[in-house]
């Protein structure tokens, strides 16, 4: 994959070329991606690499690896005599042969390279992007451009030339001062020429240009009269703001509806009907085809052009026609000629070779020999004029909603009994009623079947059904938050604390006043305790190095706030450590009751603050809370540091203590899940 | 399923969940495994952008959200973009991703529901969204799999919502040398790593229309009824996978 830098240097024979920013995204290379291939701007080191001369910028085409293939090399030299036909700049191109010796260097670094074509770069924007922006163009507008565009396809069917792939993103658009338009086509490899060779594979077009009539290949000298007419019309009728505003993204007719008779089909005509009638005829001619030799030259198209101008368009400044215009320039020319010279002159050279070989000849751009005999354009006007007084006018289309039971026809107010409703809407209710009854899975099943049933029926339908669908999941998903990962928590439990889960779930059934009751009186009765027990051991070495480890212990379980058990038992360690080490070090002292009370409440008040500002649904609901008790727990223990605690430091060290603490550990690890166990039962049970 | 195009009107969402644990410091060739991470997840949004640009216009076609996680989830972009508007955010926004401990993997899956509860009844007509998993070990907190088979049963018109993982390990060093050498992992393929099994239940079975993209665009041959579960022993690997997140489908523009 060769994915450029901007500004990243590329030496390709004697020149060095400049891979040009993105326009919008500077931090980007300027790249586009088509259907075989990617294209990144260039611009040759002796231009200008940002505001660029147009006659040293080139587009550098990298072919997808299924696409690089030794016949890019055969269909270069065969486009290249093509370059100076009006609109077709894009023939002088240049292949990094892996086979030649000059491009080895670049194409070790990058062998992706392979069989990349470097060409002039085609200044303008596509017709497709004027579709994507959505403006609408002026009359004037759209006639410059539509006749700049059939003049150039007349041009080159008149040479038995055609592009073959004619679409709005192969099309670029130039506009000029005078409000004319210059125009050039890219994307040429599947050129259609006498003297060229058949594509390896056979392109069928563009979607919304690719007629659906039975067609094995475009590839012919009729490839550009249907996409042609497609695309005329398209900007024909832009000028109509409802065709602007209702188009699709890359072309006006989204490929299903390319010869149907759709709301846009008929919009299209409304618009063109604006024009002489001999544009609606043309378009209906190719539209209701059935072939492409049904369809009408391109010929016709520039000759109505030439016929039929209106007179608000005689008056502007494109009134007058001129022929053929295309996107070049003698700067261009003689940059492309000079840059491109030594294929140029290998061209020539083989160019004769083949041409007395097939004995035919590559057309001039001057040359006019060819001249499409097809039906009589009057023939097919005289048949399409009667089709087109019959023209449907648009109609507003009807949606199917679904309301309280009742299907109802939008716009004709219609209402249809519930023995009438479609099918996907009674499966729709069956599962509606699965849900009520919380047969969820049933649901969801009866759910994805009226989703299916709706698919192709009712769109309006489809939407509901997904939206009951996902509703349904989403909830579903909640519920397992909510609900299964805490339940996790109890059922990874071990059963011996199968008694911490009941004693939870007894307490969610208490009410606050006895809760408070009950939780001060046991932490009172265990202070106490603890004090009596520190007395006993008072100055203990177990008891210092408990402080001294608890300590430590409460450092670390800060620096890795994760919910596994196993680290939840050692916060609870932690904190069972440093209420018996203070206990201890202060052996039942007074003074101890007020920094401890201060501590355990403070404790309580960050967990809840905790759980209150961050619920549940954010997946931290007691991170808050550990923190809380954590720095709590190392307070209380540097209480005891701040008296005794260095000299205990190097005991710490000794196994024996270890030893002696190891039954605190796994009381500690023990008490802390059990803990989280009572803590879960009761969120679970208040849920 | 899964043939409905990216364009302005109905974009592709392309969500990508990074793992930042401690261990995406490690090596990986001459860069850390984020690095390496981080550069093939610019290539893919590059990717996008080919193929969003109409001239000089980038069309909104996909929208992307950014989230690395470990003990906690960072939203990168400060929400979901799309491609025009995240483009120029990215370069700034990567640096500020750093490591730290923990894998909560489920946070994160967490996280892309919420996304994809606000997004998914705007895009019932778009292409289905990608969920886009990379990770370099087992999670910490609680098991992930729940959560990403509910995730894979979202859907939109065109399919449910597609899971991508692309799981560094060494294990996978002995698979073929190169991606195009590749033809996937499907159900029957031996993987010795359990977390490497759980991420082939996490992960969706490959659409033909992307397993076409691989083949086409990256000379891939990744046989059908491969899992979305990619592996990322070196670095032309987890390029690969990371292509394969932009590969939602779009109407071929201009190639001159």
């Amino acid at each position: 994959m060769f994915r450029p830098r901007p500004y990243q240097q590329l030496t390709i024979q004697q020149y060095t070329y400049q891979v040009l920013p993105h326009p919008q995204s500077p931090a980007f290379a300027y790249g586009q991606e088509g259907r075989m291939a990617l294209v990144y701007k260039l611009a040759r080191e002796d231009g200008h690499l940002n505001s660029g001369s147009s006659s040293t910028l080139r587009a550098f085409k990298v072919f997808k690896a299924a696409y690089q293939t030794p016949t890019i090399l055969k269909k270069a030299e065969e486009l290249r005599p093509f370059w100076k036909l009006p609109g077709l700049q894009v023939c002088a191109r240049r292949v990094l042969d892996p086979n030649h010796a000059a491009y080895q260097p670049l194409l070790e670094e990058y062998p992706d390279l392979a069989y990349a074509v470097l060409m002039p770069w085609v200044e303008g924007i596509t017709w497709s992007d004027i579709m994507l922006q959505r403006a609408p163009l002026t009359r004037e507008q759209v006639w410059a451009l539509a006749w700049s565009v059939a003049s150039l396809l007349a041009s080159l069917e008149e040479r038995e030339v055609a592009h073959c792939d004619i679409s709005g993103s192969n099309l670029m658009v130039h506009w000029q001062q005078d409000g004319s338009a210059n125009v050039a086509l890219v994307d040429v490899e599947q050129l259609y020429a006498p003297v060229l060779t058949p594509p390896d594979a056979l392109l069928v077009g563009s979607p919304g240009y690719t007629p659906r009539f039975d067609t094995e290949s475009l590839w012919g000298p009729f490839g550009d009269r249907f996409a042609g007419a497609v695309l005329l019309a398209e900007i024909l009728g832009w000028y109509h703001p409802q065709v602007a505003e209702y188009g699709n993204e890359q072309s006006f007719f989204p490929a299903a509806e390319v010869q149907a008779t759709s709301a846009r089909y008929r919009l299209l005509i409304e618009a063109l009907s604006q024009w002489p009638s001999a544009f609606v005829s043309l378009f209906q001619r190719a539209w209701e085809a059935t072939s492409l030799d049904d369809c009408p030259p391109l010929v016709a198209w520039r000759d109505a052009f030439l016929e039929n101008v209106p007179a608000d368009i005689k008056s502007s400044s494109v009134g007058n026609l001129k022929p053929a215009p295309s996107i070049e320039s003698n700067s261009i020319v003689s940059s492309i000629a000079q840059e491109f010279q030594d294929i140029i002159e290998q061209t020539h050279s083989r160019t004769n070779t083949d041409t007395a070989r097939n004995n035919r000849q590559v057309p001039s751009p001057n040359e006019r020999p060819y001249r499409a005999n097809e039906k009589s354009v009057e023939d097919g006007l005289a048949v399409i004029t009667n089709m087109t007084e019959n023209t449907p006018v648009i109609q507003q289309s009807t949606a199917l909603t679904v309301s309280e039971g009742h299907t109802v026809i939008m716009g004709s107010e219609e209402e249809t009994s519930i023995a009438e409703q479609p099918q996907w809407y009674r499966v729709f209710q069956e599962a509606q009623s699965a849900e009520t009854s919380k047969k969820f899975d049933q649901a969801l099943q009866s759910y994805l079947q009226a989703i299916d049933l709706a698919e192709g029926e009712d769109p309006q339908g489809v939407t509901t059904a997904l939206d009951a669908y996902n509703r349904l999941l989403f909830h579903q998903i909640e519920a397992l938050h909510q609900k299964v990962y805490r339940a996790q928590l109890s059922s990874d439990a071990p059963r011996s604390l199968e008694w911490a889960s009941t004693l939870g779930r007894q307490l969610a059934g208490l009410s606050r006043v006895q809760l408070l009751f009950l939780v001060g009186g046991v932490a009172i009765v265990a202070f106490v305790v603890m004090a009596m027990l520190a007395s006993l051991n008072q100055e203990s070495p177990l008891a210092a190095s408990l402080s001294m480890s608890a300590f430590l212990l409460a450092l670390l379980l800060a620096a890795f706030p994760t919910a596994t058990p196993v680290v939840s038992g050692l916060y609870g360690a932690a904190i069972l450590f440093g209420l018996l080490g203070v206990s201890a070090r202060l052996g039942g002292d007074v003074r101890i009751v007020s920094p401890v009370l201060l501590g355990v409440g403070g404790a309580a008040l960050a967990s809840w603050m905790g759980t209150q500002l961050f619920p549940p649904d954010q997946g931290e609901e007691i991170s808050w809370g550990r923190v809380g008790w954590v720095v709590s727990s190392a307070l209380l223990v540097g209480l005891g540091v701040e008296q005794a605690a260095y000299p205990y430091m190097g005991k710490m060290l000794q196994p024996m203590n270890w030893i002696l603490n190891f039954p605190l550990v796994v009381g500690g690890w023990y008490g802390g899940r059990a803990f989280r166990a009572l803590l879960v039962a009761y969120r679970e049970s208040l849920s | 399923m899964y043939h409905t195009l990216a364009t302005s009107q109905t974009p592709a969402l392309v969500l990508y969940l990074l793992d930042v644990s401690a261990s995406m410091d490690r090596r990986l060739d001459e860069r850390t495994r984020l690095q390496v991470a981080l550069d093939a997840l610019r290539e893919a949004l590059s990717a996008m952008l080919f193929r969003s640009t109409k001239g000089a216009k980038i069309a909104p076609r996909y929208l992307v959200g950014i989230f690395a996680y470990s003990s906690q989830v960072i939203d990168v972009l400060d929400g979901v973009h799309p491609i025009d508007r995240a483009a120029p955010l990215l370069d700034h926004r990567l640096q500020r991703i750093v490591t730290q401990q923990g894998t909560e993997t489920s946070q994160a899956f967490y996280y892309a529901v919420q996304v994809l509860k606000e997004w998914l009844p705007r895009l019932y007509h778009a292409p289905a969204p990608l969920i886009c998993h990379l990770t370099d070990g087992e999670y910490t907190g609680f098991d992930p799999e729940p959560l990403a088979r509910y995730i894979m049963q979202l859907r939109v018109r065109d399919g449910y919502v597609l899971m991508q993982n692309i799981y560094l390990s060494e294990q996978f060093s002995k698979l073929a040398p190169s991606p195009q050498n590749w033809h996937g992992i499907q159900s029957n393929t031996p993987l010795n790593d359990p977390y490497a099994r759980k991420l082939r239940n996490m992960s969706s079975v490959l659409p033909e229309t992307y397993r076409q993209y691989l083949s086409e665009f990256l000379g891939a041959n990744v046989h059908p009824d491969s899992y979305m579960l990619f592996p990322g022993h070196t670095p032309a690997f987890i390029r690969f996978a990371f292509q394969m997140s932009a590969a939602t489908g779009v109407q071929a523009a201009l190639t001159q």
